[in-house]
């Protein structure tokens, strides 16, 4: 664990007059799990939204020491960056199948798709049984849970997660939760983005505190759940 | 697991034979029909009204249904295809070698079309939303004030000299290259992105879909198809004014696209038969026909929102993959 994967210097990100991040630093080592936890408002998905290139920023985001500035989001993704948006984002009137084919729009490498592809129902067994349904009949769970697979089917280095937990059962979270770590054990870094501080702080490896566009606190996830001021503004303790 | 991919084969095969028999028979029946004019010669200039409606209709679909933009300038590119093909057939082929060049003609009609396509695409395409609809609306417009102005194309007077050329076998034959390509094209990987751009274009992008490139593509494919509509129709009637591709055309094209059901190829052909020959039969009403038309549409989209099909597809036109994941 020696290599940056990402690298954020200076990241300023303005919604008109408004700023929403700025001036963060930010370091993601290779095969890390990065917990991004924050009240609302206090820029978490203007970050993710800045690394896949969704949004203009100020300051620059290297990923393996390229720099991503001035690229169009399909190439940044190409690069190995996959982002699973706040809200799914399922093509709903697409069957699971079809979301599926859809994610590894941009791979060559048949081989690897097919076995990502018998990865994906591995962990979702669900999502085989529901193969050829249109997906936006699918359960909140089971769009979470497509939406993941999708993420590994596009194949990225990188997998930036934005509130993955947002409206699920507390069994869903749990078992979205045990994938996000399994899909880390297999090789991916994840960024992972949630209000659930206390189960994103259980799976990191390390985690970054924002507030109102800063980074007020970071360190091993220890160090923060052991924190005062975490354990009364995020843990609820 | 083996048996399920024998069965796959299977449908596939099975697939396979059936359209070839359904094309052979489509041609020979056409070819005899025109050889022997066994049947009217009304019903005959009806059928390939019907045709050419189809590729119309599948060709605005593309875009209106598959892609989910909104064009409602198709007759400009139509008007592309018309007018380049019959000056062609007029001012270099008019003489025997005409009959035999008419397909390439025809072919460069769509092509010149599809290269203008590009055109409107390429800045319409920046941002998403109406834009489209605004831009391919004065694009409707610029076409048909522009061809008015120009002497050397007839003016508002109009175009003629064209032959006959356009016969039932032919505008058979056209039909089913734009039913088959079409129909391979929405399914193939390039499709399966045309429609997530549909669906929700910063997911679509952010499964590394090139966005801009496909909607372009796509927009060209469109184009390509109503220029060749165009050329067929120019050659139907022998005679072109730029009024004959005015926004009625392109509104009649949208009727057509919206009966039949968005991002349904079923649909499509569907729509435009039902459109076409539902306005024929009404002929007797004289001028109430144009009110009775409407008043079915009211009526269609108070039972039938999505049109006869809306998103649905006759299996016979999905990929042998659903047919065979369901069955599994």
């Amino acid at each position: 664990m020696s290599n940056y994967i990402l690298n954020i210097d200076n990241l300023t990100v303005k919604y008109g007059k408004i700023s929403a991040l700025n001036g963060v630093k930010l370091n993601v080592y290779e095969g890390e799990i990065i917990a991004l936890i924050g009240a609302n408002g206090a820029g978490k998905t203007s970050m993710l939204k800045a690394v896949s290139g969704m949004i203009p920023y100020g300051g620059n985001i290297e990923f393996q020491g390229k720099t991503l500035k001035n690229k169009a989001v399909h190439q940044i993704v190409s690069l190995g960056i996959t982002h699973v948006p706040e809200g799914r984002r399922i093509f709903g009137n697409l069957t699971v199948n079809e979301n599926l084919t859809i994610a590894a729009w941009g791979r060559k490498d048949n081989s690897g798709i097919k076995e990502d592809r018998s990865r994906v129902f591995k962990l979702f067994p669900r999502l085989m049984e529901r193969i050829d349904q249109q997906s936006s009949t699918l359960s909140g769970g089971e769009q979470q849970m497509l939406a993941v697979g999708r993420a590994i089917l596009t194949g990225g280095k990188l997998i930036l997660l934005d509130e993955p937990s947002m409206g699920l059962s507390p069994i869903f979270v749990k078992e979205i939760f045990k994938v996000i770590k399994e899909i880390n054990n297999d090789g991916a870094t994840i960024i992972l983005v949630e209000q659930n501080a206390n189960m994103a702080l259980q799976i990191a490896n390390r985690g970054y505190v924002l507030e109102t566009g800063s980074i007020k606190l970071s360190g091993s996830t220890e160090d923060l759940l052991n924190n005062p001021l975490v354990k009364e503004a995020y843990l609820g303790v | 697991m083996s048996e399920l991919f024998n069965n796959f084969d299977k449908i596939i095969k099975k697939r396979l034979i059936i359209s070839i028999i359904i094309f052979a028979a489509g041609m020979t029946l056409s070819l005899c029909i025109h050889q022997y004019n066994i049947l009217d010669q009304y019903i005959q200039l009806v059928m390939m009204y019907v045709g050419i409606n189809i590729i119309l209709t599948l060709s605005l679909n593309l875009i209106n249904g598959y892609m989910g933009e909104f064009s409602v300038g198709h007759a400009g590119f139509m008007a592309v295809g018309a007018y380049v093909s019959s000056m062609l057939s007029v001012r270099f082929f008019n003489n025997d070698i005409g009959q035999i060049v008419f397909p390439i003609v025809v072919l460069i009609g769509g092509i010149c079309a599809g290269f203008v396509g590009l055109i409107v695409a390429v800045p319409s395409f920046r941002i998403r939303g109406d834009y489209l609809a605004i831009v391919t609306l004065s694009f409707n417009m610029i076409v048909k004030s522009g061809l008015e102005n120009v002497d050397s194309v007839g003016g508002a007077r109009g175009f003629l000299g064209m032959s006959r050329l356009t016969t039932l076998p032919w505008v058979m034959l056209w039909t089913f290259i734009a039913v088959w390509i079409i129909r391979n094209f929405v399914n193939s990987s390039y499709g399966r992105g045309v429609l997530s751009i549909r669906e929700d274009e910063t997911a679509s992008s952010l499964m590394t879909v090139n966005t801009q490139k496909i909607k372009v593509r796509a927009f060209m494919l469109s184009s390509f198809f109503a220029g060749i509509a165009g050329a067929l129709y120019a050659h139907l009637i022998q005679f072109i004014s730029p009024r004959s591709f005015d926004l009625i055309k392109s509104t009649e094209m949208l009727i057509m696209v919206y009966l039949g059901g968005i991002g349904s190829i079923g649909g499509s052909i569907l729509g435009a038969s039902v459109y076409t020959i539902l306005l024929e039969l009404l002929r007797p009403l004289g001028i109430w026909r144009m009110v009775l038309m409407p008043l079915l549409l009211v009526i269609l989209m108070i039972y039938r929102p999505n049109g006869i099909m809306g998103l649905r597809e006759f299996s016979f036109f999905k990929p042998a993959i659903d047919r065979f994941l369901r069955n599994k």
